[in-house]
């Protein structure tokens, strides 16, 4: 019995599962007998024929031949409305049709010159591992010996970034986003106090939010598409914290070094740093084309512009504990990010119809044939 | 085309307001903190401007191998090391360094220095030329324990060497078991050959002579011996300390004696200057008033002839305050006094203040945290406003000679 109940309730989804299919096949049918009948030039009838599926079959590649039948229908019934609409349905099932003018009628190719689908805003979204370059502006010393020497080490940070791109036209756009980022980078004094003595090492940890303003020049074919941008950035910090180690390091015996080492806590920073900075930024990558959408592989390189530090704070309790001064330094990035864009398709009537093209080719053909 | 030309507008317009070295100024030039030091812990006592804007910074180094010894430093203007070396020997603490003006070794640097433990202590003259060579030294001879707080190099070509002495039964006589000190000023020779006693004082139980200077007073050349003691004022009073200002002529005979201070209370010296004439002459001295467990800045300031005395009084600036140093102002009015303020936690931070002739407060600062014991050593004015200060930085892990130069507000900038 309750076997029975089973497959019953088995047969009940499997006919309402199947219930689109045989639906798609039934349009498949529609358009197949459609398309006959535009062959057979019995054009008034097919609107009528289509309008039932078009309602109800929401497959975009069945939509796209359908409005592509009508569009041409349209086009023999003298009916540019009607046409027009049709292959705005085209386009809205497609964003990225393009007629073949090979194979199509060419007064379907002069139509598609009338309309566009290209996005006019795309989404993107991003992340990746960055470094920060420190540029030095002036050298500060905490001790007073020529030997004192100082450097900087690249420590990796990562940032994550997301935005929208206005495109200005198929190669140019516009980019605004916002960025999260945390960078990294390590200050060394060493020789302090003598040759080969004392080490103090500074480790700095902010994060940022950003606002990237850019202008993008894009390739428009391809699979792979290469692009490159120029922008500008305004920054603010967000959290600034050190680490500082010192090896306080003396001559027990003979050449024997003995090291006393402290590490500190966590040091607030924030306050003696510009909390608000811009940079230049030049970038540029590839976006492979994936559906409608793109992956995009990005190397950015910003160029700080304004000195990090406050230098009404740069002599404070820090420096009276652990033996460090901040020099006077502009903070670079340069960030590798993997990410994703979804371009806003949206089908159109150009206001300027870029049918120049296919005006020169029914020329020319016209004269072949003379 | 018009969207690429305001991208190159916008891009110029952002590269013209870049921060490079010259739109940034460097003020850590002129104001800055820089630490000195080797091994150990080294701290600042002493600080003498040269002429040429160099300064010679003198302090002490110890380590787990040396209790003490002296540590010289010399650095341009900005700072920057010229050269540095210890000198002396163990268990030696030097105290104070100047300029020799007139004679065989004009030109070059006196520094005094006491040697010994607390048991034994003696005088050391060392003699270093400006390169930091070592000219000569000289521990001087005694049988009695002395202490030196400072040298004055004289007209007449000697060092005169104030401090204090073990008291002398002779000079003490009964002595009574709380004399613990007479005041001392010695003649040494520039040649390094000759000592003698210029003053040596009784009847005090502690008290310092901190220093000498020439007073040219009715037609002679006279030393003010500047300090403080314990001496009774007059018969009816008590042991006190009070700031003093002893006078004796080139043969040591005393003439004047005078006393500063308020009654009930003690007013240790630390530090004389001779006030130049911009400042209205005179000479001016700061220490200590101690109130019970208060402790406050004391100054006093004397014209040229000691004949008057125009601030004798405690400048309470909250905190318990150690008067350690002074300089006369050069380009403002005044003088910038420095101390040593004790924190909660009795460690103590440097007290730098500018006080107007009248003794009325312009700003302060203070230097060091409260977690490490910060010690002041010497200030000087600068001859293009500035203010530098030696002194001791506790360090995380170490002690260090500081130098901090300040501007004439007491800022790291302009």
């Amino acid at each position: 019995m309750v076997g029975k109940k089973i497959i019953g309730c088995f047969l009940v989804l499997l006919t309402f599962s199947a219930a689109p299919l045989f639906a798609q096949d039934e349009c498949e049918l529609t358009l197949a007998r459609a398309q006959e009948e535009f062959n057979e030039g019995h054009l008034y009838g097919i609107p009528g024929l289509l309008s039932d599926c078009l309602e109800k079959n929401q497959n975009t590649e069945w939509r796209q031949r359908a409005n592509l039948l009508l569009a041409e229908t349209y086009l023999l019934l003298e009916d540019p409305l009607g046409a027009e609409q049709s292959y705005l349905n085209v386009l809205r099932a497609n964003p990225e049709f393009l007629p073949d003018q090979s194979r199509d009628p060419i007064d379907l190719v002069y139509l598609s010159r009338k309309f566009t689908a290209s996005p006019i805003f795309s989404f993107w979204a991003s992340a990746g591992p960055n470094v920060s370059p420190v540029r030095i502006i002036h050298d500060v010393n905490i001790g007073g010996e020529p030997g004192t020497k100082e450097k900087y080490t690249l420590k990796m940070g990562y940032q994550a970034e997301a935005g929208f791109d206005y495109h200005y036209d198929e190669h140019i756009s516009a980019s605004l986003g916002v960025t999260f980022a945390s960078t990294v980078f390590k200050h060394t004094t060493q020789n302090l106090f003598g040759q080969n003595k004392d080490i103090v090492e500074m480790t700095e940890r902010q994060s940022w939010i950003s606002l990237p303003l850019s202008i993008k020049y894009s390739d428009n074919i391809g699979r792979i598409r290469p692009y490159g941008y120029l922008g500008f950035a305004f920054r603010t910090l967000l959290t600034d914290n050190v680490n500082i180690k010192i090896y306080n390091r003396d001559l027990k015996s003979g050449d024997e070094i003995a090291s006393s080492d402290k590490q500190s806590p966590n040091l607030n920073f924030k306050d003696k740093r510009q909390s608000f900075n811009q940079a230049l930024f030049v970038g540029g990558g590839v976006k492979y084309k994936y559906g409608l959408n793109y992956f995009f592989v990005d190397l950015r390189y910003s160029l700080g512009f304004k000195n990090m530090v406050n230098t009404d704070r740069r002599y404070d309790d820090i420096t009276y504990r652990w033996t460090y001064v901040d020099d006077d330094f502009r903070l670079d990035n340069l960030s590798i990010s993997i990410g994703y864009i979804h371009p806003f398709y949206k089908a159109r009537k150009l206001k300027h119809a870029r049918t120049k093209s296919v005006l020169r080719k029914i020329k020319k053909d016209d004269n072949a044939d003379n | 085309m018009r969207i690429t030309k305001i991208a190159i507008v916008a891009v110029v317009v952002m590269l013209l307001g870049c921060d490079t070295g010259n739109r940034v100024d460097p003020f850590f030039q002129d104001y800055f903190i820089k630490y000195y030091g080797e091994d150990g812990n080294q701290e600042g006592v002493d600080i003498y401007v040269n002429d040429d804007g160099s300064m010679i910074l003198l302090g002490n180094s110890s380590s787990l191998t040396e209790l003490s010894i002296p540590f010289i430093v010399k650095t341009d203007s900005l700072g920057n090391v010229l050269w540095q070396h210890q000198m002396g020997s163990r268990n030696e603490t030097a105290v104070d360094v100047e300029l020799v003006t007139s004679g065989t070794h004009q030109g070059k640097l006196v520094v005094v220095s006491n040697v010994g433990t607390d048991a034994e202590s003696k005088i050391r003259l060392t003699i270093v030329d400006q390169s930091g060579k070592g000219i000569d030294s000289l521990i001087l001879p005694t049988n009695a324990w002395q202490a030196v707080k400072s040298v004055t190099p004289s007209s007449s070509n000697d060092f005169i060497v104030s401090g204090y002495a073990a008291p002398d039964p002779v000079r003490n006589s009964p002595l009574s078991p709380d004399d613990k000190a007479d005041i001392i000023s010695l003649r040494v020779s520039q040649s390094l050959t000759s000592v003698d006693t210029l003053s040596w004082q009784a009847g005090e139980h502690e008290g310092f002579a901190v220093k000498a200077f020439e007073i040219p007073l009715q037609g002679e050349i006279k030393y003010g011996l500047f300090g403080y003691s314990d001496r009774p004022i007059d018969l009816s009073s008590g042991f006190e300390d009070k700031f003093e200002v002893i006078v004796v002529n080139v043969e040591g005979i005393q003439s004047v004696r005078k006393n500063s201070g308020q009654s009930g209370q003690k007013q240790k010296a630390s530090r004389a200057i001779q006030v130049p004439a911009s400042q209205e002459d005179g000479f001016f001295m700061i220490g200590t008033n101690e109130d019970g467990s208060n402790r406050d800045i004391f100054v006093t300031k004397y014209s040229n002839d000691l004949s008057t005395m125009k601030l004798a009084q405690t400048l309470p600036y909250g905190g318990k305050m150690e008067g350690v140093a002074v300089a006369s102002a050069i380009r403002e009015e005044g003088y910038f006094l420095l101390a040593n303020e004790t924190q909660d936690n009795n460690n103590r931070n440097i007290f730098l203040v500018h006080i107007r002739l009248d003794g009325s407060k312009v700003w302060s600062t203070t230097f060091g945290t409260d977690d490490g014991d910060d010690t002041a050593g010497a200030v000087a004015a600068l001859k293009n406003g500035r203010i530098a200060v030696l002194g001791t930085i506790d360090l995380e892990t170490q002690k260090k000679m500081a130098l901090i130069i300040v501007n004439k507000n007491g800022g790291f900038s302009n």
